[in-house]
């Protein structure tokens, strides 16, 4: 029997899915992609074991986190050198406030933007967030009331955009 | 307004498509063979007296319970396809992450997995092999039927030209258990007139069949093939060969044909003029003999729940038992269908999977719709 059987249905299934969180976490289509072959490769290494008796969207999604974050420890990462354009008619709102919302996440610490991804963009709880980051509780809520706080200064013109999640962290 | 939620969506929305599986395989395999020697290395070390330890792989971390985020859904792999559970049109919204527009042919496999079916025409029903290892599908491109292997990914090209227009009114499929042989049956609408053919999807060979029946199965290799007629309180059953022989009950809702060729199975049903409407179903199984003609008594069903209705059969789950797809009525529940096996002796039945209300929309493996 093929060792790796149903390894290519997963990854068909999955990738997409975890390559917009590897995106996201990164900021960087190269770097998403090269954090998200990593992370299918340990997947793929120890595929008979976890298609036996594990959660491998769960596997994949942690080491995901887990790999972003060691790599951030070490790497230099390039930041979006684009400046933001003056608010104008010319330009769409809409480009404007991501621009925004890019570089400010982008000077997040790593564990301030991974906190943000998994609670907002994925909608895990705070204790789905503990798990899949490794960390206390208390270091998910203290993390994303830090990173909310950061963006805000960062960017005071995301203020109106980050109402609603602040309004739930505060609850 | 928009959110942080909107705005993380529409960066993620951002993110290349990738194809990541050849690649990540080709390295896992190397780093295992690299592993497997340097693990030689190790035990060389320890054996001559080094102190150096090699492990090749830790436990598996604790395992932590994820509610799987909305995915976007992949087109059908080439090859290498679980079998199928079931196909069902898949109507697009606005906003959906697969940016597909109108409607599509979906299908879903018994691992879970769900695939967009992106060749396949809607105008035309799609059919899955009782094994659901094939599907036959009208391929709207090509203006003609295919069938295709998940596991290998051969696809087999009808030698016939089916247009959209050609589709307006009632369409049937019925592939036989390999899929090798097809019947595709239309009733018209408008001025379309009724056609029926057989057709070997390998030699390209193909056969009219009369068109006033409707098929119900056809056995690998292209025989035997059952068609029925109903009129208004008798049903004409026909295994191509034989006479035609008749039941005293209207219906369409029969079983494949046994593999012993002559057992066929249909749901029993019974006509009440005081009650509305005026036919229901009894509860009960019942069997002819699609050649001699004799009828075994019904069967009553046990086992499925009375919310629950008996709405198709299909093949044969083993010698006495066959597939049923059962749909729950209570208006106050979401509606959900579920496949049995049915002793036909016994009436016993055997709960094969649970379908949700999307997937039971529209097409499982082997059971006739």
């Amino acid at each position: 029997m093929d060792r790796y059987e149903g390894f290519q249905e997963f990854v068909h299934t999955r990738q997409q899915a975890l390559m917009r969180t590897a995106y996201l976490l990164t900021g960087n289509a190269h770097l998403a992609e090269d954090l998200l072959q990593t992370v299918l490769t340990k997947v793929a290494t120890r595929w008979p074991k976890l298609a036996r008796d594990a959660n491998i969207e769960a596997y994949a999604r942690k080491a995901l986190v887990n790999q972003h974050l060691s790599w951030r420890r070490r790497r230099h990462v390039e930041l979006p050198t684009g400046t933001l354009p003056e608010h104008g008619r010319s330009h769409d709102e809409t480009t404007v406030r991501r621009l925004a919302l890019r570089q400010a996440l982008a000077k997040l610490t790593p564990r301030q933007r991974t906190v943000l991804v998994l609670r907002f963009y994925e909608d895990r709880t705070e204790h789905e967030t503990s798990q899949l980051m490794g960390c206390s509780l208390g270091t998910v809520k203290s993390q994303t009331h830090h990173a909310l706080a950061r963006l805000r200064a960062l960017a005071p013109d995301l203020a109106e955009l980050l109402a609603d999640v602040q309004a739930e962290v505060r609850r | 307004m928009n959110t942080l939620r909107d705005e993380l969506r529409g960066i993620a929305d951002e993110a290349p498509l990738v194809d990541l599986g050849a690649r990540a395989l080709r390295r896992a395999k190397h780093r295992r063979a690299t592993t497997a020697i340097l693990t030689v290395a190790a035990m060389v070390a320890i054996i001559s007296g080094g102190t150096a330890t090699l492990f090749t792989g830790g436990p598996l971390p604790d395992p932590i319970v994820l509610v799987p985020i909305p995915e976007t859904v992949v087109p059908l792999p080439e090859n290498n396809v679980q079998p199928l559970a079931g196909a069902y049109r898949h109507r697009c919204l606005p906003d959906d992450p697969t940016r597909c527009e109108g409607v599509e042919w979906r299908v879903f496999t018994t691992s879970g997995s769900t695939y967009r079916l992106t060749d396949a025409g809607t105008a035309s029903p799609v059919a899955i092999t009782p094994d659901g290892r094939r599907i036959a599908y009208w391929n709207a491109e090509q203006q003609t039927f295919n069938l295709r292997d998940l596991a290998t990914g051969q696809t087999w090209r009808a030698p016939i030209t089916v247009r959209k227009a050609d589709m307006d009114g009632e369409n049937f499929l019925r592939p036989s258990p390999d899929g090798l042989h097809l019947i595709y049956t239309r009733f018209g609408g408008g001025n379309l007139s009724q056609y029926s053919v057989l057709i070997d999807m390998q030699s390209g060979k193909t056969t009219k069949l009369n068109a006033a029946w409707f098929p119900v199965s056809i056995g690998t290799g292209g025989t035997p093939i059952t068609l029925v007629r109903p009129f208004d309180d008798i049903t004409r059953i026909w295994v191509l060969g034989h006479d035609p022989i008749t039941i005293d009950d209207f219906t369409y809702e029969f079983s494949a044909l046994h593999a012993n060729g002559h057992t066929l199975a249909w749901i029993d049903k019974a006509l009440d003029p005081n009650r509305s409407p005026m036919v229901q179903a009894t509860g009960s199984i019942a069997t002819v003999d699609a050649i001699t003609g004799i009828t075994s008594p019904p069967v009553p069903i046990q086992g499925i729940p009375t919310t629950s209705r008996l709405t198709r059969l299909g093949a044969w789950a083993s010698p006495t038992e066959v597939t049923a797809l059962t749909t729950s009525d209570s208006p106050t529940t979401p509606r959900q269908s579920t496949l049995y096996a049915i002793d036909i002796h016994t009436g016993k039945t055997r709960k094969l999977q649970t379908l949700n209300n999307t997937e039971a929309s529209s097409t499982q493996p082997g059971v006739i719709t």
